[in-house]
Order: C-alpha cells, then sequence, then structure tokens
C-alpha cells in the first residue's frame, strides 16, 4: 500500500510517461466559449472569446503540447491567462511550456512557495518533492483571489482554506454558472488529501461544503478530476467524506493503531470509490493521519 | 454647471502635474498669501496642452525608473520578464509616453498597474491595452471607469470609459508581481483615501514604494469624496505605508519629486495635525465659515501650500470640517 502511495505521488509530481496509457483526451463544450478537456491529469477548463484565452490547470509536462494544440484547436489562439488550481504535477505540470507559448500563469502564493521549493512539499516517503524550474513558477500571485473580466464574463478566483493542499483555489464563472472546484472534488471516487503539502481533512470536508452552499441546482460543475457533476453529486461527495471521516475517527478516537484501524476495514461500504490512485486502506490511512 | 464643474476639476488636476518647462518650486517656497475662504478653490490657469510625453527619468536601479511629465508619475520595471507599468497618465499623451517606454523599454507593457481611476493616471488605459498590456487594478477602478459606480463631484465622468480601458484583472485584497527579479506587491489601500480603489505598489527587493495620489510631495492631498475618498483614510493610508517604508525606501508620490520615508512622515504628521486642528473648531462649535477664517492649517502651509499643488488650506480644512461633520 506505502509503495502504491508514494508510486501515485511521485507520478502526480511528475512522471508523465508513467501514465501514458491512460485514455486520450476528450473535451466538452459547455457552451459560451467554454470548455473542459479531460484526459491524464486534472480536467482542464478553458474560456475562449476576444479578449485573449483563459485557462484553469495545464495536466503534465508529457501531455502539454498535445493539450496546447487542442486549445488552439478550441480557441484559435494559444492561452493568454492560465490559472493554477494548487501545485500538483498532474494540474500544474505544463506551466513551464504553457508560460512559453506566451500564458500569464496566477496562483495563490503557497503554489509559488511550493514550486520553487521555498516551503517542501513532504511525501508519502517522508521525503521533499524535488521543486521545479523557475520558468514554471507563476508570476502573480494571490493570497484571497483575483476576479478576471473577459469575454463579457466575470470569473473570480478565490482561494480555499487549507483542504486538499494549503494553496488550492476555487473558479466561478459567474453569468454561465459555472465551477471549477480543483482538487477539491474527486467526482465518485476517493480524493486525495495531501497533508504534506498543508491539507486538511476536516478543511476538506468544509471547503466542499462551502462550494455546494455556493451552487444552485442549476450550477455546472467541473470537478478536478472525473466527469462533470451538478450540486447533487457533490452532496454525495460530501456524503461520503462525512461517513468516512466518521468511520476513521472512531478508530482514532479508540486510540486504535494504523494498523489496527486498517485491518478493521473501516471503509468497506465505501469500496466503490476506490481507484487505481487511492484504495480503501490508502484513504483510510490518509483520514487517520488527517484526524489523529 | 455640471460642464463648468467638470472642466474647472480637469484644470485643477492637470494643474497637479509639472509640464516639462515648470520650474521646479522648493518645498521652501513661502505660502502665498491667504485668499478669502472659498471652496472649491480658484480655478488656476489653463495647463499647457496635454500631448506631451513624459520629459524626466529618473533612474532607481535595477531596471525601474520614475517617469516624470504630465499627469501622474508612472514607474517603470525592465528586465528579463517583461515590461511592467504603474499608471499611464492622460488619453492625450498615451501614444507618445506608449513609444517613449516602448523605446526606453525595448519592448511594450506587459503589466499596467492602476493606482487609481482618475484620468491622469488611467487614461492611457484603452492606448495601452490594444498594445498588449494586462490592465490591473483595485476592483473599485473598474466600476468607476464602467460607472458602475457613478462617480460624483469634481471627478464626474458623463459616459463610461472606452470598453477597451477596463481592467481586465481586479483584486481586494492584493496581489504580488514576481518579474525581473522583483517581488512587486500591489497592496490596496486599509480604506477609502484619495478614491475608494487606491494602490500602493511596492518593489520590495529595490525597496521603491510608488504611493499613487495618496501622497503628493508636499502638497495638500486631493480627496475625492466624489469618488469616495476620505481624509481619515490619507492617515489609515500613511500609517500603512509607512509599516513598509524603511528609511532608504525611494517613495515615487502620485505627483511631486521623488520622496524619502521622512517626507511621508511629515505628510503623516501634516494629515493628522491637521484633522485634530479642525476637529478643535468643530467641537466648539464653529460653522464651516468659521473654521476656514480661522485659518487652522496655517502651521502647515509654508511645506504643503505651496504653488505646486491646487488644493489650499482653505481647500482641506474645508473637506476635514465636512467629514467630521458627518
Amino acid at each position: 500500500m506505502r509503495r502504491l502511495a508514494i508510486s501515485i505521488l511521485a507520478a502526480m509530481a511528475l512522471a508523465p510517461s508513467a501514465l501514458a496509457q491512460l485514455p486520450s483526451a476528450k473535451t466538452v463544450d459547455l457552451g459560451g466559449g467554454i470548455h473542459v478537456i479531460m484526459g491524464q491529469g486534472g480536467n482542464i477548463g478553458v474560456s475562449t472569446g476576444p479578449d485573449g484565452v483563459f485557462v484553469i490547470d495545464d495536466q503534465y509536462p508529457g501531455t502539454a503540447p498535445a493539450n496546447l494544440a487542442k486549445i488552439r484547436e478550441i480557441a484559435g489562439a494559444g492561452p493568454r491567462y492560465l490559472v493554477n488550481t494548487h501545485w500538483h504535477g498532474d494540474h500544474a505540470g505544463g506551466n513551464a511550456a504553457f508560460a512559453e507559448a506566451g500564458a500569464m500563469i496566477f496562483a495563490h502564493v503557497n503554489v509559488l512557495k511550493r514550486l520553487s521549493g521555498e516551503v517542501k512539499s513532504i511525501g508519502l516517503n517522508g521525503q521533499p518533492a524535488p521543486s521545479s524550474p523557475e520558468p514554471a513558477w507563476p508570476v502573480v500571485t494571490f493570497t484571497e483571489g483575483v476576479d478576471f473580466h473577459l469575454n463579457d464574463e466575470t470569473i473570480k478566483v478565490s482561494k480555499v482554506q487549507s483542504s486538499h493542499t494549503d494553496g488550492d483555489s476555487v473558479i466561478r464563472f459567474v453569468e454561465p454558472n459555472i465551477i471549477h472546484t480543483g482538487d477539491i472534488f474527486f467526482n465518485g471516487i476517493f480524493p486525495v488529501i495531501d497533508l504534506g503539502s498543508g491539507g486538511s481533512v476536516k478543511g476538506y470536508l468544509q471547503a466542499m461544503e462551502n462550494i455546494w452552499a455556493s451552487a444552485d441546482d442549476r450550477t455546472r460543475i467541473i470537478p478536478g478530476h472525473g466527469d462533470m457533476a451538478m450540486k447533487a453529486d457533490l452532496k454525495k461527495q460530501i456524503d461520503m467524506l462525512t461517513g468516512t471521516i466518521a468511520a476513521v475517527e472512531k478508530h482514532v478516537k479508540a486510540g486504535d493503531s494504523l494498523q489496527k484501524t486498517l485491518a478493521a476495514k473501516p471503509l468497506k461500504p465505501w469500496s466503490k470509490y476506490a481507484w487505481s490512485f487511492i484504495s480503501e486502506d490508502s484513504f483510510t490511512t490518509t483520514l487517520y493521519n488527517g484526524l489523529k | 454647471m455640471r460642464t463648468l464643474l467638470a472642466t474647472a476639476a480637469a484644470l485643477a488636476i492637470a494643474a497637479c502635474a509639472s509640464t516639462p518647462t515648470e520650474t521646479v518650486t522648493a518645498a521652501s517656497a513661502p505660502a502665498p498669501a491667504a485668499p478669502a475662504p472659498v471652496s472649491p478653490p480658484p480655478a488656476p490657469p489653463p495647463p499647457a496642452p496635454n500631448s506631451q510625453a513624459f520629459s524626466r527619468t529618473v533612474d532607481l536601479g535595477a531596471g525601474i525608473s520614475m517617469l516624470i511629465g504630465q499627469g501622474g508619475n508612472l514607474g517603470l520595471s525592465v528586465g528579463e520578464d517583461g515590461v511592467f507599468l504603474i499608471d499611464d497618465q492622460y488619453v492625450t499623451n498615451a501614444t507618445v509616453n506608449l513609444a517613449k517606454i516602448e523605446d526606453l523599454a525595448k519592448g511594450k507593457p506587459k503589466y499596467l498597474v492602476n493606482t487609481h481611476w482618475h484620468f491622469d493616471h488611467a487614461g492611457g488605459n484603452e492606448t495601452f491595452a490594444r498594445a498588449g498590456a494586462t490592465i490591473f487594478a483595485s476592483e473599485n477602478v473598474r466600476k468607476r471607469l464602467t460607472n458602475e459606480i457613478i462617480t460624483t463631484g469634481r471627478t464626474a465622468q458623463p459616459q463610461p470609459a472606452p470598453k477597451a480601458a477596463w481592467p481586465v484583472v481586479t483584486f481586494t485584497s492584493g496581489v504580488d508581481f514576481h518579474l525581473n527579479g522583483q517581488t512587486i506587491r500591489a497592496i490596496n489601500a486599509p480604506m477609502p483615501t484619495h478614491t475608494d480603489g487606491d494602490v500602493l505598489i511596492y518593489f520590495v527587493e529595490a525597496d521603491v514604494l510608488h504611493t499613487g495620489d495618496t501622497y503628493m510631495k508636499d502638497r495638500y492631498p486631493f480627496v475625492d469624496t466624489g469618488s469616495g475618498g476620505t481624509q481619515a483614510g490619507f492617515i489609515a493610508t500613511l500609517t500603512r505605508a509607512l509599516e513598509i517604508t524603511g528609511p532608504n525606501t525611494r517613495i515615487i508620490p502620485g505627483h511631486g519629486e521623488l520622496a524619502t520615508e521622512a517626507d511621508l512622515q511629515a505628510a503623516l504628521d501634516m494629515h493628522k495635525g491637521a484633522r485634530a486642528a479642525v476637529d478643535a473648531l468643530v467641537k466648539q462649535g464653529k460653522t464651516l465659515e468659521q473654521t476656514v477664517a480661522a485659518k487652522p492649517l496655517q502651521p502647515w502651509n509654508a511645506r504643503f501650500g505651496g504653488p505646486g499643488g491646487f488644493i489650499n488650506d482653505d481647500a482641506y480644512a474645508t473637506v476635514i470640517y465636512n467629514e467630521l461633520k458627518k
């Protein structure tokens, strides 16, 4: 399990080649010039129009050329503005290539601190993740948020409390009522809660609840991973996390060791949420460590 | 009447600008004879046509310079990551300013921050945006350029600014730029000051602060109440600015010559002293006319009441009085 978890984080941070066998990209047209590119790594949001192409996240270095080509095909131009929802390599790994293509990169200040290595991100192996080269660093950073006024739309970027990491942002396309959650929402699968990057289990649940409260029944939600969702789908995920937290917290409060907790298989009722990166056991471990 | 007022305001703000032919006035210039209490202050003579490029460049090292001409002082950072510009003066001199900056920087501005919305600072927005700059500003700059918030009084604009002039990236709690070897911090004023959308910009490594019009060297301030400005904001914002500065900080004021921390401290002391002096008269139950006639700001006239500015002591005392009576 531990080896799996380590390899997951390594893959997320660095190794696009390891993921080459994943399905190839598909795009979803949400209307009004907004598209989603779903492929390897996190979902990419694209807003097109006369004021410039606005992009949310850029997956891996290895997928960047194909994603840039796809964006040019959709938008008729390369990216002008790019926002990282957080620092992970499956969301910000393409930064250097996108910057080279002309994108101005925006992110929460902790994204810069973790990419530059000013703040170390600790993997499950206890070792700090390597820093990224300077061309990959965001040029404009914020601590609370910024608004973009582009293509007759208001795009609100808001920081999220410590949750998936300590530098997450949620992006709202106000008029078309679309939210990109970054990795605050893994649709239908166990989430990654990166405690080594300042993440928090309880913060993650609160962040999901905040997004849920800000949405209405027509809001279309682009999750960090998984298919397009509606508010009801997010509610299911919140229920899952509430349930799994309670199941593991019981063991923490009873003073059980991690080993004993894992042996009790507390997440068995939610086994359908397990996936190639996050097994029942690895999510149990995250919850245990985060709640202890 | 509104047109007349707007014209007077335009002249007044324009008169704030240094022109290429202007003689630099010393801070120690004697105060002019006290005029009769009037508000608004008398209209100054018409300014020279403001269609000339900035005339002076003050090199502050590390690729940073202060550009002095008509309208507000510009701040420029040049380096391998792109051209970064603070403010863009008037619409009428934008084209020549852009050409001169391009010549100086060997590139067009990519990043442009407005310290506030006034036309002597953000008037060139459309020209610079069309040349490829992304415009950053406080949220209220956009709201006033679009007329989403209607500005009243001296700087009222009957029509919204052209759409291309509107800032594309807005913020209410600051942004940092990481460019040309600098951390460039755009900091929202802690409360409405010159307007309700003022931003200070600090070059951390170079230790250079651009104050926008929250500070004009050795001049009484223009509290643009019609743009939401407040006198209390000058005290709050300069207090905040002095937390950022140190003894070696070079300060680019919105108007006037390069300044030091001591100059900024003197301005803060003046704002506090002026407020206390007017407040004493308010507490005695004096009318506005009595207050202005008592010349409560006399102690500061030698330094701040010189001919460089368009707000005299009577006008500033009036603003403070009205704010205290609210």
